[in-house]
């Protein structure tokens, strides 16, 4: 705690603030120092927005030469909920006024601050003369700290800043997301940089690409037409032993209107491909994606993006269910989850020798 | 509870305020102190006239005399040093600090310390265990009803309808740049120099030196009469002068200075051009002993070296002029309160009132910082309110009702010991 003066505040003054905040049908509330007690002075009511209420009736709060404060409502809300409006503390001290109430005035503030827990935290203005509001006018208070203090920094934080922005920069480049492996670029093939663009304005609706593990390149296998691509026929597109990256639009229907979501999917056999296959598909998939989104190459925008590894996943139904999720609040029902099976009879004999079945 | 019979604005508390020129003490509540006294403090060690007759015990029987105050201290003695219980803006003698407040009780309040709450101003950068030590004698010696402790740049930055701001503080000993945030000292961040008072006094000596000018202070001065200017002055001196101290006289001969500085020197608003510094009307200045002459550039150049140390002889290079000191300590703290920083520049201390000092810090300010930053330099008009701005400050606090509650009580302390004061007063 900061030194301070220990004044309260008085009892309708904290009801009054309380009902303010919740209610967020006051303006502005001005509050003074009166017998060693923080009252309530005045108050205005909202009538246009604040900047209009602050110019019109709030300014007026302001008199010479008598300290006070001022708890100014904006009109942006901290978050979601109504009544959280975001508020500013005005401590209005004006330079002639007497030392004394100077003294109460500063020494007050603290538990002004401390008193009131907002939506946010509460921001202070602290103001001598009618001038000081004009950066509140004008909008230049809202300026976050960045904006204005670049040339306020010393020579060394703005090296500092300096290098984290390069380091930021870097890393965006290296690798999208939070990956600690960034990911390995393989060249995109001609051909495959056709498909995606042909893909882009629309004319076809299907491209399959595949890593070439010799050339070390990314290349497409095969592409179809909009009008004749059918999600059904996805499952019997996949080659069941090797990996591949898919784009697709996929028109449908949901709750009356009619979505055409690009989907992104890395396939991948659960068995059946080697190791190497799956370590470098799975390490291009990131600058793929990337350069697929990347609005200075390709800026296709993907609605959803999978990794599947079970050519069930790729029915019609499955994806619906991935792009709109069931929304379990709305179903009126507790979720309630299956109970495991149990083991089959009653422990089961140790089984030690592997049937065939499970290759 | 100790405190409760203290309600209303009839709390009976002293405030102190503490520095190197003066101890400042007075009435909480009251708009004016009730004394200054001068920090510093003669001394006499008398021996005992039959201190020979025993080799075995010679030093312990000397009584240490102490004479404090205006007119105490200025009565020639033989063999009275100068001293002071302050270092670095701290207490370092406590012996003679409990005597500089048995003196002020005594002389001044002229009342039982049992029945005042104390509120003492302390340096910002005051270290805990003196602190703890302050606490401890004015409980235990002074049996105090209640304390409190409070960062002198607090006050006068309160004093001056500030929460947040930056106090640059010029006194005797040291100029020192406070930030302040919402009433919390950002102790990291002080910044102090010693250009200051007594550097300026030091400086002013040096040139007299150079220029052959003798500074008689008035205790030797039995009879004057006027000269013209620049004229060898026509003084007699006073016989029965007892064998002074050097220190004494030194602080006799400082007193003249002060009086010159304050009446004679000057900041220029710009920079120091010499040039246009000629140009500038000259001040007449007569000396105790009738030498009198004219001051021109010597007015300006003198405190120049507050704002532009390079060049100043017998200093080292790394000392910062008074703008570099508030820069530096600013650049220190977070890049949000910067701004709030720079909007209020609290300039308090006895050395400020050299003329032009507020505008050209303001000058060399506004070229330090970014233009698009709002620079506002806050100093009271009045001698009094920007010499006391501290005790005025602590005077409105403890003259509070709610304030009582602040106070570490006795109780307090005889319950918690010492170390309450840093529970309570941070």
């Amino acid at each position: 705690m900061s030194h301070s003066s220990n004044i309260q505040l008085d009892d309708n003054l904290i009801d009054f603030i309380n009902k303010a905040k919740q209610k967020g049908n006051i303006r502005a509330v001005k509050i003074l120092i009166k017998d060693e007690k923080l009252v309530l002075d005045d108050h205005v009511e909202p009538q246009g927005s604040w900047k209009d209420d602050f110019i019109q009736s709030v300014k007026k709060m302001f008199l010479d030469k008598e300290p006070c404060y001022v708890l100014l409502r904006l009109d942006s809300a901290g978050n979601s909920d109504d009544a959280n409006y975001d508020w500013i503390l005005i401590c209005w001290s004006p330079d002639d006024s007497h030392v004394r109430q100077k003294m109460l005035y500063a020494s007050t503030k603290s538990i002004l601050k401390l008193t009131f827990t907002f939506s946010s935290t509460l921001n202070d203005i602290f103001a001598t003369c009618q001038d000081d509001f004009n950066p509140l006018i004008s909008g230049d208070y809202f300026k976050t700290a960045k904006q204005i203090s670049d040339d306020l920094l010393t020579v060394q934080e703005q090296d500092l800043r300096n290098v984290k922005r390069e380091e930021a920069l870097s890393r965006s480049v290296n690798a999208p997301g939070t990956h600690s492996i960034p990911g390995i670029e393989f060249p995109i093939t001609d051909e495959a940089v056709d498909g995606i663009l042909r893909f882009k304005e629309g004319s076809i609706g299907f491209a399959e690409f595949s890593l070439d593990l010799s050339k070390e390149m990314i290349q497409l296998e095969s592409t179809e037409d909009a009008s004749k691509f059918d999600v059904k026929t996805l499952g019997s597109r996949m080659p069941t032993k090797n990996p591949r990256y898919i784009l697709f639009v996929y028109p449908h229907q949901y709750e009356g209107a009619s979505l055409k979501s690009i989907i992104f999917v890395y396939w991948v056999p659960g068995s059946g491909c080697s190791i190497k296959e799956k370590m470098l598909y799975s390490t291009c998939k990131l600058p793929l994606l990337a350069a697929i989104q990347d609005a200075r190459k390709f800026g296709i925008e993907i609605t959803k993006k999978l990794e599947i590894d079970d050519i069930d996943e790729l029915k019609e139904d499955n994806l619906l269910n991935e792009l709109h999720p069931p929304n379990s609040a709305s179903a009126s029902k507790p979720v309630s989850f299956a109970k495991p099976q149990g083991p089959a009879g009653k422990r089961g004999a140790k089984r030690l020798i592997r049937t065939g079945n499970d290759a | 509870m100790s405190g409760g019979v203290y309600g209303g604005d009839e709390v009976g508390a002293l405030v102190f305020d503490i520095g190197h020129y003066s101890v400042r003490a007075g009435f909480a509540g009251e708009d004016s102190l009730k004394a200054e006294i001068p920090s510093m403090v003669g001394y006499l060690d008398e021996v005992p006239d039959n201190s020979m007759e025993v080799d075995s015990q010679p030093a312990p029987t000397a009584q240490r005399k102490h004479f404090i105050d205006t007119t105490s201290i200025h009565v020639p003695r033989k063999g009275v040093e100068m001293t002071t219980f302050l270092k670095d803006g701290m207490i370092e003698d406590w012996d003679l600090f409990e005597k500089m407040l048995d003196h002020v009780y005594a002389k001044h309040v002229k009342s039982d310390p049992k029945l005042h709450p104390v509120l003492m101003s302390e340096a910002a950068w005051n270290v805990r265990s003196k602190r703890e030590r302050l606490t401890e004698i004015m409980f235990e010696k002074y049996n105090i009803p209640a304390f409190f402790l409070v960062k002198n740049a607090v006050l006068s930055a309160f004093a001056n309808g500030r929460s947040t701001g930056i106090v640059v503080d010029s006194g005797a000993s040291q100029t020192s740049a406070v930030p302040i945030h919402d009433g919390f000292v950002l102790q990291q961040m002080i910044v102090k120099s010693p250009l200051a008072g007594d550097f300026i006094t030091m400086q002013c000596r040096q040139y007299f030196e150079e220029h052959n000018i003798e500074i008689v202070p008035p205790y030797q001065i039995a009879s004057k009469e006027a000269v013209n200017e620049g004229a060898v002055p026509k003084w007699t001196k006073k016989t029965n002068i007892p064998e002074v101290s050097k220190s004494w006289h030194n602080y006799m001969v400082k007193e003249v200075i002060q009086d010159f500085q304050a009446c004679v020197l000057q900041v220029h608003d710009a920079p120091y051009d010499k040039e246009t510094i000629e140009n500038m009307p000259t001040v007449h200045y007569e000396f105790p002993n009738g030498f009198n002459q004219d001051f021109g550039c010597e007015r300006f150049s003198i405190p120049e070296a507050l704002f532009d140390p390079s060049n100043i002889k017998g200093v080292p290079g790394s000392v910062m002029g008074i703008a570099q000191i508030v820069t530096t300590s600013v650049g220190m703290c977070d890049v949000d309160i910067k701004p709030a920083l720079y909007g209020s520049v609290i300039v308090t201390g006895g050395n400020t009132l050299i003329q032009g000092f507020t505008d050209r810090l303001n000058r060399d300010l506004s070229t330090k910082t970014p233009p698009s930053m709002r620079l506002k330099l806050l100093s009271p008009v009045g001698t009094a309110e920007r010499r006391y701005a501290a005790w005025i400050g602590g005077s409105i606090l403890a003259s509070l009702g709610t304030f009582q509650q602040m106070w570490i009580s006795k109780q307090e302390y005889d319950e918690g010991g010492k170390s309450q004061v840093e529970r309570k007063c941070p």
